[in-house]
């Protein structure tokens, strides 16, 4: 399925959860934030949250800035 | 003559009134150091994509816990779009105080009055503690006070360029005339600069760039940070009196002739 994450377009097998993604790209979830559609999504909602074709993710995280 | 000279903000005690940005240092790693130097309670990051290419380290492991995180919205082209920054900023554990930045235009990076009004009047009312960066205009300034704004942030000169306080008549006006404090933002290139605005009357100044790609970004945040408690003191304690001729130090009498 194509999900679109970060502006782009990732092909990713069927019933991921934004967890087993998140794992995947070795990225901490204490760190960042997930809108998925538009909507920020509850770090305990990772795990049960599977990612559906045409999905727009976005993730987020804190850098330097005056 | 006060005993206690603490800056009040959205409830809070700042002791420091110099803010800094996070932005541009060349290794993040030394941020730890700098903030001592500056003894900033209050510093500002961003809020970005994730780069799922290569791994970015993640700014938040540098700023000590008791530093009050103020997340702008930069890269906000409107209103809407500051919204949006504010709220993920929030969500993710970041307190509610946000600096609100609505630049369209590329070359000066000029803040949009217009739109950051607009965000200011959503924000606060979900309870954001809001401070627009804006230029110095008193009408806006008013708009911004009646929206709910904590503290205005006018800019000094364009983002980054050193320039100092260019737009010193109008920041005067708005001390002058807004009950709110005055955290001049943007451009603060030298100390004399950051004093020269609390001279005037300034609440805060906020320095990033000056510190960040300084030679010495350790050294150069002591010197803001003096620079700064001068300013302020000047401010509370001068006479203020200037005259256009000379009025003698020594006494005019028993002169040795």
């Amino acid at each position: 399925m194509k999900i679109k994450i970060n502006g782009k377009i990732h092909n990713m097998e069927k019933n991921k959860t934004l967890a087993g993604f998140i794992k995947s790209k070795k990225l901490n979830p204490r760190n960042i934030v997930v809108e998925l559609n538009g909507t920020i999504v509850n770090k305990k909602n990772y795990l049960k949250t599977k990612l559906k074709e045409k999905d727009t993710v976005e993730i987020i995280s804190f850098v330097g800035g005056g | 003559m006060p005993c206690e000279d603490t800056l009040k903000i959205a409830g809070k005690k700042i002791t420091s009134r110099l803010f800094m940005g996070t932005g541009k240092f060349p290794a993040k790693k030394i941020i730890p150091e700098v903030l001592k130097s500056a003894r900033s309670d209050v510093i500002t990051v961003a809020v970005r994509r994730v780069d799922l290419e290569s791994k970015t380290e993640n700014i938040l492991k540098y700023i000590p816990k008791n530093i009050i995180l103020m997340p702008n919205t930069s890269g906000a082209r409107n209103a809407a779009e500051a919204v949006r920054i504010a709220r993920i900023a929030r969500t993710a554990g970041m307190g509610n105080w946000v600096k609100i930045e609505v630049i369209s235009d590329n070359k000066y990076l000029l803040p949009d009055n217009e739109e950051t009004l607009k965000a200011v009047k959503i924000l606060s009312k979900e309870g954001f503690k809001t401070f627009p960066y804006m230029l110095p205009d008193l009408i806006s300034a008013r708009r911004m006070l009646d929206a709910g704004a904590d503290a205005i942030m006018p800019l000094g000169s364009p983002i980054g360029s050193n320039r100092g306080l260019k737009t010193k008549e109008m920041v005067r006006i708005l001390i002058d005339e807004i009950k709110l404090p005055v955290i001049v933002d943007a451009g603060l290139g030298m100390p004399s600069d950051a004093a020269q605005c609390m001279e005037m009357g300034c609440a805060a100044v906020l320095v990033n760039t000056a510190i960040a790609t300084a030679k010495n970004p350790v050294k150069m945040a002591s010197a803001f940070a003096m620079s700064v408690k001068a300013g302020r003191q000047a401010y509370l304690h001068s006479s203020g009196q200037i005259c256009k001729t000379a009025r003698a130090s020594s006494p005019l009498t028993g002169f040795l002739r």
